[in-house]
């Protein structure tokens, strides 16, 4: 589907043009929004509050520019302040997980037990519990969404050495959590 | 060995953890019809970059644009706005190419001395069997490009288009072709909509231009008389409060096709203190000759080239009239408009030696401009220790604010509402911050005036009977007030939708009509029950699902998956019908929907249409061989019937909304579906088969009514309605006797009726 004549659509003031906006996005949006806040309820909240956004603020869009990083950026920030809400209303667990957030995604890439892989998966997803909203947000969009640093720069109109600590940050808050895990073991 | 993308892995880590597909189409729908209904203060964000800001306040002190020169303009149909002072060319012929099961149709070319415009449709962008991939990979997004014979390339842009589940069209423009270039080619790179692959192959289409025939549907663009726009009331000095006056609104031309008018107008600015941004529609009225107001839709796609001006003074409109009115005099009101306005406030913010990220200081720096007192209640220093976020305390009237740094350079700003920013381009500065205020968008009040001579149109033919529903606000309301009891005759079980709280997921419910022995039978939605009663079957994220009423025994039908949906049980109660796809994405999304038939029991699935078509069962016919079903189009929905022993297929109407839900009266003479009127308003009709006789029975805006279904008697018709003043998140059920339109609301039902038995 091509968004641009929806959100031309959505521009006269058909609805029919966010329908198809969200037949198009909305899984991709709740698994993004989920992945940062790591709450259904408040995954899917974060989505009508973006999608409701963007209608209110549609006739403003460039529809030649493409909708999608446009849509999840604003999905992922929604996303962060919500997050950042529930953060200070449940302390986090130290809980701990195995291997670092790379040697995972390698493990995970490639291994083909599925009893195995869907470990891992777990793992994976414990282990993104225990970073900070922030740094849950820096591995979803450069591992999930595959935004470069340099996007990643772009969009949120940061240095992209900003981009780069952001990163090292998480990976490195990661590392410590995945390191009590292994000695612990 | 098995590889995965960490993008793959996380993927799945979401899918598993949410457990199974979310769809929140019907929640935003909801919330985008609430938000409109509101019509609450509007807060229009307008990301502005600073330098954007400055130039536009420059541009401002530039005196007056010198009047055009006088040229004739005309208008075609999909083409837009062309001029005619020199002769216009146009596409010899349509031309279509196939691509795979693909086509692309170029069907319509204009060019004239300004632009060249290409109007072209893709339709069966999904084969047969293949996947909507559009959810999960990377899909073109590309326009074509126009390749002159010299080699050299135009690049084009979209000025409107429309999609359905399988195809769009696209109104393209370019630059205009040189005058002895009629030989050009449409070069695709990829097709739009269609998976980036590895063997993608770029197609060219070849366009032939000839000039215009003579009968060439060209409709004049007419200059009303001098207008009589006015200033507004009120408005001709400084006001106490705020107010910025020296806006006139005027309608100077008009466009009469065979079916309908096109008003062009502009607001124009004689100040150059401020720019004006925008009009909300919800503020602009049309009001006939006999005092009616008369559904307006502005449109973006056409400006008038006279009245569209870059430098923030005019603001051209173009309004579509579609419906009916009374001939004659006529009053367009503008109730009130947004300006942005230069500001000039600073104030300074002192961080102190060693910010932190995160570290927010509470200011209430209260600021006084342009008339307005603005509060900046604290400002954060962003998780990145390089920008700053203010939160705003703004009055009603003003919608935005743009402050910055003048001192440091910064990568970008935005204005914001409640919130505005900006970034560093060279990292956190040391010391006190000199935060200036640079541009307000404020409301302006009105009302403009203006008036004009509604002309005599072709389709201008009022018609009481047809305009006038059973169902309309008036007559909910009454009905509420002077509750009746449920008619004897009107009996019967109900299998409901309904997105139930906390977690606002779809639920199958069974109740009777009177609103008694509600039980939810489950997560799920499309039930249709079977004609003795005794079994439900219902879609399910998991797959179609069969319930036994009796036992509560709940059995899923093997072989079906969460792209089946929209069961619907025989009425010999030996078949079930349902239909499949899209392969991929939420039910009702892009790609090709097939329809399937099998045993009440589950067994024997047989595909019965798959034809690249987005095609969505809709219901049987009393003989339990004939089924209604609809295709989505270009122009909204096809009703059709098939033959699911012969194959055999008969075209029955058409419905202006792609995603109507039809249902078959009892005697099966009637079809009950939604359609859109003009100005996107959701009506529900009735009509003969072939859709003739069409009688209109809900058309209550602002209220939406959707989802009409037949009681087993054929007399009655019940149907959604959404009423936010009974419920914010449910729709009550409405009945409405289609002969009498006696109208009976059902508040204690809530939800749609997918089956009456």
């Amino acid at each position: 589907m091509d968004e641009v004549q929806a959100i031309k659509r959505l521009k006269k003031g058909d609805i029919s043009g966010m329908d198809e906006l969200v037949l198009r996005y909305q899984t991709k949006a709740i698994r993004t929004a989920y992945l940062i806040t790591r709450d259904d309820s408040t995954a899917e909240e974060v989505v009508q509050e973006t999608f409701l956004r963007i209608y209110q603020r549609i006739r403003f869009f460039d529809e030649t520019r493409p909708f999608e990083p446009y849509f999840l950026r604003s999905v992922v920030h929604t996303a962060l302040n919500a997050a950042e809400k529930k953060k200070r209303e449940v302390p986090l667990q130290e809980d701990v997980d195995p291997g670092t957030m790379e040697e995972l995604f390698r493990k995970a890439s490639s291994v083909e037990d599925q009893v195995e892989y869907n470990q891992l998966k777990e793992e994976i997803f414990t282990a993104l519990g225990k970073l900070t909203p922030r740094e849950r947000t820096v591995i979803v969009e450069r591992y999930y969404l595959k935004m470069t640093e340099k996007e990643m720069a772009e969009e949120n109109e940061i240095a992209p050495g900003t981009v780069k600590w952001s990163l090292n940050m998480a990976r490195c808050h990661l590392r410590t959590l995945l390191g009590k895990e292994e000695n612990k073991s | 060995m098995m590889k995965r993308t960490s993008s793959q892995v996380i993927d799945e880590i979401a899918e598993t953890k949410l457990g199974r597909d979310i769809d929140l189409s019907s929640s935003i729908r909801e919330s985008v019809r609430r938000d409109n209904s509101r019509k609450m203060k509007t807060k229009k964000i307008i990301i502005t970059v600073t330098a954007v800001i400055l130039a536009s306040v420059i541009l401002m002190t530039i005196p007056g644009v010198a009047r055009a020169i006088k040229r004739i303009f005309a208008y075609i149909p999909n083409a837009g706005i062309v001029e005619k002072s020199s002769p216009l060319r146009v596409l010899d012929e349509p031309v279509q190419v196939n691509d795979g099961e693909t086509t692309i149709i170029v069907q319509q070319g204009v060019v004239d001395q300004n632009a060249t415009t290409i109007l072209y449709q893709v339709d069966h962008l999904f084969s047969t069997g293949e996947d909507d991939t559009a959810q999960t990979e990377s899909t073109c997004d590309q326009i074509p490009q126009l390749k002159l014979s010299d080699g050299s390339v135009l690049q084009g842009k979209t000025i409107s288009g429309n999609s359905w589940h399988t195809g769009y069209t696209r109104h393209l423009e370019y630059p205009a072709l040189p005058g002895t270039e009629n030989a050009v080619t449409l070069i695709f790179g990829c097709l739009e909509g269609k998976p980036l692959t590895s063997d993608l192959q770029p197609f060219e289409i070849p366009l032939k231009f000839v000039q215009a025939p003579a009968d060439l549907t060209v409709y004049p663009i007419i200059d009303l008389p001098t207008p009589e726009g006015a200033t507004a009331d009120g408005n001709g000095a400084e006001a106490a409060n705020g107010e910025v006056s020296g806006v006139s609104f005027a309608l100077q031309k008009y466009v009469q096709t065979d079916d309908e008018l096109i008003l062009f107008g502009s607001l124009v600015t004689h100040s150059d203190s401020f720019r004006i941004a925008y009009a909300d529609e919800s503020a602009v009225h049309l009001t006939d000759a006999a005092g009616a107001e008369i559904t307006l839709s502005q449109d973006y796609s056409v400006t008038d080239p006279e009245a569209a001006a870059s430098d923030g003074k005019s603001l051209a409109l173009a309004y579509r009239i579609n419906g009916s009115y009374k001939v004659g005099q006529a009053t367009m009101t503008i109730d009130d408009l947004w300006i942005t306005l230069p500001a000039e406030a600073t104030f300074t913010f002192d961080p102190g030696e060693n910010p932190q990220p995160g570290q927010k200081w509470e200011l209430n720096e209260s600021l006084q401009a342009a008339g307005y007192t603005l509060l900046i209640k604290d400002v954060t220093l962003n998780d990145s220790g390089d920008g700053l976020m203010f939160t705003l305390g703004l009055p009603e009237d003003v919608a935005e604010v743009s402050l910055t740094d003048p001192d440091h350079p910064q990568w970008g700003g935005g204005g914001g509402s409640e919130a505005t920013g900006f970034t560093y381009k060279d990292g956190f500065p040391a010391g006190p911050i000199q935060v200036t205020l640079t541009a307000i968008t404020a409301r302006l009040k009105g009302p403009w005036k203006a008036t004009l001579d509604l002309p005599e149109t072709s389709v201008n033919v009022p018609s009481e009977e047809n305009t006038q529903a059973c169902l309309t606000s008036a007559s909910w309301k009454s009905a509420l007030e002077n509750t009746t009891s449920l008619p004897a005759e009107v009996q019967g079980t109900l299998l409901l939708a309904d997105p139930l709280e906390p977690t606002f997921y779809y639920h199958v419910l069974k109740a009777d009509v009177s609103g008694s022995e509600r039980i939810d039978l489950g997560l799920g939605k499309d039930g249709s029950m079977s004609p003795d009663k005794s079994m439900v079957i219902y879609e399910t994220d998991q797959g179609l699902m069969l319930l036994d009423l009796g036992s509560g025994q709940q059995k899923p039908v093997p072989g079906t998956s969460k792209i089946d949906h929209s069961p619907l049980w025989s009425p010999d109660g030996k078949r079930i019908l349902f239909t499949r796809g899209p392969a991929a994405g939420p039910s009702g999304g892009m790609g090709t929907s097939s329809l399937v038939v099998m045993n009440a029991d589950g067994s024997n699935q047989q595909t019965v249409l798959d034809d690249s078509f987005a095609n969505r069962a809709q219901a049987w016919f009393s003989n339990s061989e004939n089924v209604l079903y609809t295709v989505a189009g270009a122009d909204g929905a096809t009703v059709r019937t098939i033959n699911l022993t012969t194959g055999e297929i008969q075209d029955n109407f058409e419905i202006n909304y792609v995603n109507a839900s039809v249902a078959l009266s009892p005697d099966q003479t009637r079809a009950a579906y939604v359609a859109m009127l003009p100005g996107e308003k959701y009506a529900v009709y009735t009509s003969n088969l072939d859709g003739s006789d069409p009688k209109l029975i809900a058309n209550a805006d602002p209220i939406v009514v959707t989802g009409p279904y037949w009681s087993p008697d054929g007399q009655w018709l019940i149907m959604s309605v959404y009423d936010t003043s009974i419920d914010e998140n449910h729709p009550v059920l409405a009945l409405v006797q289609a002969e009498t339109c006696r109208v009976i609301p059902l508040v204690a039902l809530k939800g749609h009726v997918t089956s009456w038995k």
